[in-house]
């Protein structure tokens, strides 16, 4: 399993169109990957499970990646955490 | 057939042309007990499927009409569709629950629907109750073998006739064929829908109430 924390620094969060970036990252690979914040872990793959969450600036949340492709999943995860300035 | 519709202006004008009923099918059903679970989720994959046709179409023809940025919310209707979520648990409400499609679609909607409602310091969510339902309605109107009208595929002159028109559907309309409104001056989100935009600049009529005047398309 592979796991990576994360501090949200954008303004506005986790909202709309980094949301959906993030669920077709995750999309792309085989491996379940969750989204953990504040007690609560939803499926990555979901867009109404990661907008359900209400991810904030200043939250700290966690990500896991397990399955063949984990690394590669936390990989570009992590790309996409990065370029949309999320974190 | 004609009917005459008396009303308010609710922006002046004169617009003539065909009116274009937009009235929703009746989407009603019954639950019923399941027994071959296995065909009825194939049944809502069959239907899930033809939902993701008519939204690739739809907005392949709003980016057409209205540019990129309208089109973008059927794509966010697409996602959840493709929601593992959202179709996983209604699989697995006809699995486990044994009830038919259009019944654990409603549940699982409803939950969703209730959920997001709920969260009223995130206007952005609340929105997104409102794709949920539309998705919804899409979904629900393949299970039952109804068409859902298309707005986004009239292609001549018309003057739209509604109870209520949702920001998505005013999304799908074409500037260059609609020529003016007429909706119920009870419908919640027209004004609002119609008072953005390009089609603010159009005739709009109010007659109240024009539930009675419409009747299903059968």
């Amino acid at each position: 399993m592979e796991t990576r924390d994360y501090n949200i620094i954008a303004d506005s969060g986790i909202h709309a169109r980094p949301a959906t970036l993030l669920v077709q990252s995750a999309s792309k690979f085989q491996s379940d990957v969750n989204l953990a914040y504040n007690g609560k872990s939803v499926n990555l793959k979901s867009i109404m499970g990661v907008m359900s969450l209400g991810v904030g600036k200043g939250a700290d949340v966690t990500i896991t990646a397990e399955g063949a492709d984990e690394a590669d999943a936390i990989a570009a995860i992590d790309e996409t955490m990065k370029k949309e300035g999320l974190a | 057939m004609t009917k005459e519709l008396k009303g308010i202006a609710a922006s002046d004008g004169i617009a003539v042309a065909k009116a274009y009923m937009l009235v929703e099918p009746d989407l009603s059903f019954d639950q019923k007990t399941i027994t071959d679970t296995d065909a009825e989720v194939s049944r809502l994959k069959d239907a899930t499927k033809a939902s993701h046709d008519d939204l690739q179409l739809i907005r392949d023809k709003a980016k057409e009409s209205l540019g990129e940025e309208e089109a973008q919310v059927f794509d966010a209707h697409m996602m959840i569709l493709d929601d593992p979520e959202f179709t996983g648990a209604i699989e697995s409400k006809i699995t486990d629950d044994k009830v038919n499609a259009e019944q654990a679609l409603d549940d699982v909607s409803k939950m969703f629907i209730a959920t997001f409602e709920a969260m009223t310091d995130n206007p952005y969510m609340q929105e997104r109750a409102a794709d949920v339902k539309d998705v919804s309605k899409r979904l629900l109107s393949h299970l039952l073998g109804v068409a859902l009208p298309n707005p986004a595929l009239i292609n001549e002159e018309v003057v739209i006739v509604a109870h209520d028109l949702t920001p998505s559907d005013t999304a799908q309309l074409n500037k260059k064929y609609v020529k003016g409104f007429v909706t119920d001056i009870g419908g919640r989100t027209a004004h609002s829908a119609i008072m953005r935009g390009h089609w603010k600049f159009l005739p709009l009529l109010v007659p109240t109430p024009l539930r009675l005047a419409l009747k299903p398309v059968k």
